[in-house]
């Protein structure tokens, strides 16, 4: 239909009509590049169409309509003064486990409960890869705006002692609000060690060839398994994964010896009877897996927990801060929330931002010494 | 089982779950047609609106969204060259080429069919063998994965077209530019001048660049200098014969599909390129394929759905996520309250078996729908070139850009298109370049789990059964092409001596 249109216009001869082809094409030339301008000119808000802060989605508007509503106002004030409209766009938050994990699911269940308080939603990107290098790159990349945050987890004071020091730094981020706190659990296949003694007796009979798992590089809980080798007088070949839920099923597999994981990604496979848990860094043990002991049991003075959170980039300013803890803070008291914390077996580990900071920065201290004796630090 | 299996059509049968199916199959098929908006992508911006629907009716939209979106990502493909997703990416080969030759119907027909049967059939496959296979996923290792990812590479044999030699050059190059990035084992920054190589090259920047921009820039070249105005489209669908003529392609496709897709680490893009491969090798005339053969566009087609069913095994029967997109489904699950792993079978059987009948309804109601689309996409390809063609370059650059939100990306996919431009005007492939970096991470990851694992070396690839197997296998593959290759030269040398002619070297460029 289109081609018969144009070819009663190039009827003349073939000059003519290849003159008429090019100045067509250089028109929709000119329009591409308007249109990539155009594109590079909204490059500052990823959803023109939300920013007008109108309304949350259905979701919201269902449970709380009045909730909605000033977020109308407020976003008409945005530009008199700044951070007091804040939120008046979506709020990414970048997630540096994938999808499906532990920190996913937080990020995504703490999105979902806050998003009545904000007035908008919170979009959770995922940015794997580089033990967590990624995430912080994304979000030193981004404006300190608030408008990109991030989910962190203990990791943080591992990875910035080794691959990424030098790179970041715990002052290149303001942390906002703790979460969950966690053990860290040692699972291993059913079948492969019967507890935890006999996995110490293994790996100490045939030295260097206990293989664990986990998510990553000096995360969390790759800490986790060097202070127990070190406590316990074993040594042990880590294999590093791409997420929890990666490491989780090698472990199953019997890929590796063992798995240093979060206790919520493993309880359906204990129940299955397809994963025996061997020992976790709880002070206390935990009431859904009441057989398991804990590292302090078996004489190893310390409680390491894998503790979750939302931190953003250093900068951003009073208000956005205080809006996003209260706000966080609220959602942590939502029925929602709750029940997630209850499915999935998980302890609140609440903390505000001054004592969160704290708390991460001594957890970095410790941390740099663990690895110093271990002569994992770089530099 | 027959029991819970109709229960479960009876639960999926009802208006709202219906509904959820619909939708989800509209949103996917939108969703797969238009580059950069890939499914994991599109159920992460979804899964909001799911956790005020039942997790049934949740489930349904998720999945059907997923499966439709797998079967659009070949609209884009067929009739732009431009893979709406890595899957799609070897529907370009044969797709592309039928639709330039005013057949574009014929290409979305027989792509569709392909994709509804295969659905169709390994949501079967499913039912039956879901519990049984269970385990099979966990019996991958890293051995297993680098293996797999290794006759993955030989793939590159099909892709290379007349030169062997400038196909292992452009995959090799593909692995290299894998190679940019975070180190995934131990951290450390590899090659990346700036933050933004952090994540290695942006895939999808990479993948419209050298596809379409390309063909857009040696498209752009053909109109100065011939008449490219009108071509003559028919809108005619393959007819019942040649549908039938794709059949073993089909069920090639769909094997291969489906087992790739219970292995949680393989990654599904690598699904279609291999069943393009097998395809091509399998042809009596394999010299056709890249010229716009329907067998080329069903065996791929048939295995990017494929195994959407095949990674439904390991996250039912495991809660294992395959891929991206099953991983948020996972993380649906979840929010929902639903704890996915080995209990899920036994604890909410009806669940399960509601979504394996809304699998079936699913498939025909995506073919259906495909099939009503086929007309409207035919009219894409009669669009004269010059106007097309501009609207291809700002399509593809929009995808780059969505991705991430950042121009970076938009410059990388434009380096990507020159590249892509001047790599075929020397004659290399291109498609070795995409192969690669599907396979590269997986290969490179896995190949260094190994050996932190092995206590024996290099020696761990052969000691274990089913990595020896896979690289025995490619190791098969491999002799196989060099012997049709020198038979095919033999053939050639024989017939220029009969007719005395002076001809070039046949080898030339070959091996």
């Amino acid at each position: 239909m289109t081609a018969s249109l144009l070819g009663t216009q190039f009827s003349k001869t073939e000059r003519e009509r290849k003159d008429i082809m090019r100045k067509r094409s250089m028109v929709a030339w000119i329009v591409v590049l308007l249109l990539a301008f155009g594109a590079a000119a909204c490059s500052g808000s990823p959803a023109p169409a939300a920013s007008t802060g109108s309304s949350s989605p259905q979701s919201s508007q269902k449970s709380e309509p009045t909730q909605a509503a000033p977020a109308v106002s407020k976003g008409a004030l945005a530009k008199e003064a700044a951070g007091k409209g804040y939120p008046s766009k979506p709020i990414e938050l970048l997630n540096a486990s994938s999808a499906g994990s532990p920190a996913d699911v937080m990020a995504r269940e703490l999105g979902k409960n806050a998003e009545k308080f904000l007035g908008q939603p919170i979009v959770v990107t995922t940015k794997t890869g580089g033990s967590g290098g990624v995430q912080f790159a994304a979000m030193k990349a981004a404006p300190a705006d608030g408008y990109t945050i991030g989910a962190t987890t203990a990791a943080i004071t591992g990875v910035l002692n080794t691959d990424l020091k030098g790179q970041f730094s715990l002052d290149d981020f303001q942390f906002i609000i703790r979460t969950q706190q966690d053990p860290f659990i040692l699972i291993t296949k059913t079948g492969r060690f019967k507890d935890v003694k006999e996995m110490i007796q293994y790996a100490k009979d045939n030295p260097g060839k206990l293989t664990i798992g986990g998510n990553g590089t000096a995360s969390g809980q790759h800490l986790t398994a060097l202070l127990f080798a070190k406590l316990a007088g074993f040594t042990f070949k880590w294999v590093p994964y791409d997420g929890g839920s990666q490491s989780v099923t090698a472990g199953l597999g019997g890929h590796v010896d063992a798995v240093s994981t979060a206790p919520a990604s493993i309880y359906s496979f204990v129940e299955a009877g397809q994963a025996t848990p061997l020992v976790h860094t709880g002070a206390t043990r935990l009431p859904a897996l009441k057989d398991t002991p804990t590292f302090k049991e078996l004489g190893y003075g310390v409680t390491l927990t894998q503790w979750r959170g939302i931190f953003a980039k250093k900068g951003i300013s009073k208000e956005v801060l205080d809006t996003l803890h209260t706000d966080f803070k609220k959602a942590m008291d939502e029925p929602g929330w709750l029940e997630y914390m209850k499915n999935t077996n998980q302890m609140n580990g609440y903390m505000g931002p001054e004592e969160f900071t704290a708390s991460v920065q001594k957890e970095f201290k410790d941390t740099t010494e663990l690895l110093k004796e271990i002569g994992l630090t770089k530099k | 089982m027959l029991e819970q299996m109709l229960n479960g059509f009876q639960v999926t049968l009802q208006w709202q779950n219906l509904i959820a199916l619909f939708l989800g199959s509209l949103v996917g098929y939108a969703v797969g047609a238009l580059p950069g908006l890939n499914p994991s992508m599109t159920i992460a911006l979804m899964l909001p609106f799911t956790f005020t629907l039942s997790p049934l009716t949740s489930l349904i939209f998720l999945t059907s969204l997923y499966g439709a979106a797998e079967y659009g990502g070949g609209i884009t493909s067929i009739t732009l060259n431009v893979p709406g997703e890595a899957g799609a990416a070897p529907t370009c080969f044969d797709g592309y080429p039928l639709a330039q030759k005013g057949q574009p119907a014929k290409a979305l027909g027989i792509s569709i069919i392909a994709s509804g049967i295969a659905g169709l059939v390994t949501t079967v496959a499913l039912i039956v063998v879901a519990v049984p296979l269970a385990s099979v996923a966990l019996s991958f290792g890293p051995p297993e994965y680098f293996a797999l990812a290794v006759f993955g590479l030989t793939v590159v044999a099909s892709l290379a077209g007349r030169s062997v030699v400038k196909g292992l050059m452009t995959v090799t190059f593909g692995l290299l530019v894998t190679s940019i990035g975070i180190d995934p084992i131990t951290g450390t920054p590899r090659y990346t001048f700036t933050m933004q190589f952090f994540e290695g090259i942006p895939f999808i920047a990479g993948l419209v660049g050298l596809f379409a921009i390309s063909e857009v820039l040696m498209t752009m070249e053909e109109i100065w200098e011939k008449d490219l105005s009108a071509m003559k489209v028919s809108g005619a669908l393959p007819t019942l014969k040649e549908t039938l003529g794709t059949w073993g392609a089909i069920v090639r496709g769909s094997i291969i599909g489906f087992v790739i897709g219970l292995f949680p680490g393989s990654g599904k893009a690598v699904a279609s390129f291999i069943a393009y491969n097998e395809e091509r090798r399998a042809s009596k005339h394999p010299e056709l394929f890249g010229t716009g053969v329907l067998e080329g566009v069903a065996a791929p087609e048939a295995a990017n759905n494929a195994v959407v069913s095949g990674a439904l095994v390991p996250l039912l029967t495991l809660g294992i996520p395959g891929s991206a997109a099953t991983a948020i489904m996972i993380g649906a699950l979840t929010i929902q309250g639903l704890q996915p792993g080995p209990m899920l079978f036994v604890k909410q059987a009806p669940l399960v078996y509601g979504l394996f009948a809304s699998l079936m309804i699913g498939n025909i109601m995506m073919t259906i729908i495909g099939l009503a689309g086929t007309q409207l996409w035919t009219q894409v390809v009669a669009v004269p070139k010059a106007i097309m063609m501009p609207i291809v370059l700002a399509v593809c650059l929009l995808a780059a850009y969505a991705e991430s939100g950042e121009m970076f990306q938009v410059w990388v996919a434009m380096f990507f298109g020159v590249l892509g431009y001047l790599l075929r005007k020397f004659g290399f492939p291109v498609a070795p370049i995409v192969l690669a970096m599907v396979l590269g991470p997986t290969m490179e990851t896995n190949f260094r789990r190994s050996l932190i694992v092995s206590d024996e070396g290099l020696a761990i690839f052969f000691s274990r059964p089913i990595s020896a197997v896979v690289l025995g296998l490619t190791l098969a593959s491999l002799a196989y092409q060099v012997h049709r290759e020198v038979k095919a030269w033999r053939q050639m040398a024989a017939r220029t001596v009969e007719l005395g002619q002076e001809v070039a070297d046949p080898m030339e460029g070959r091996l």
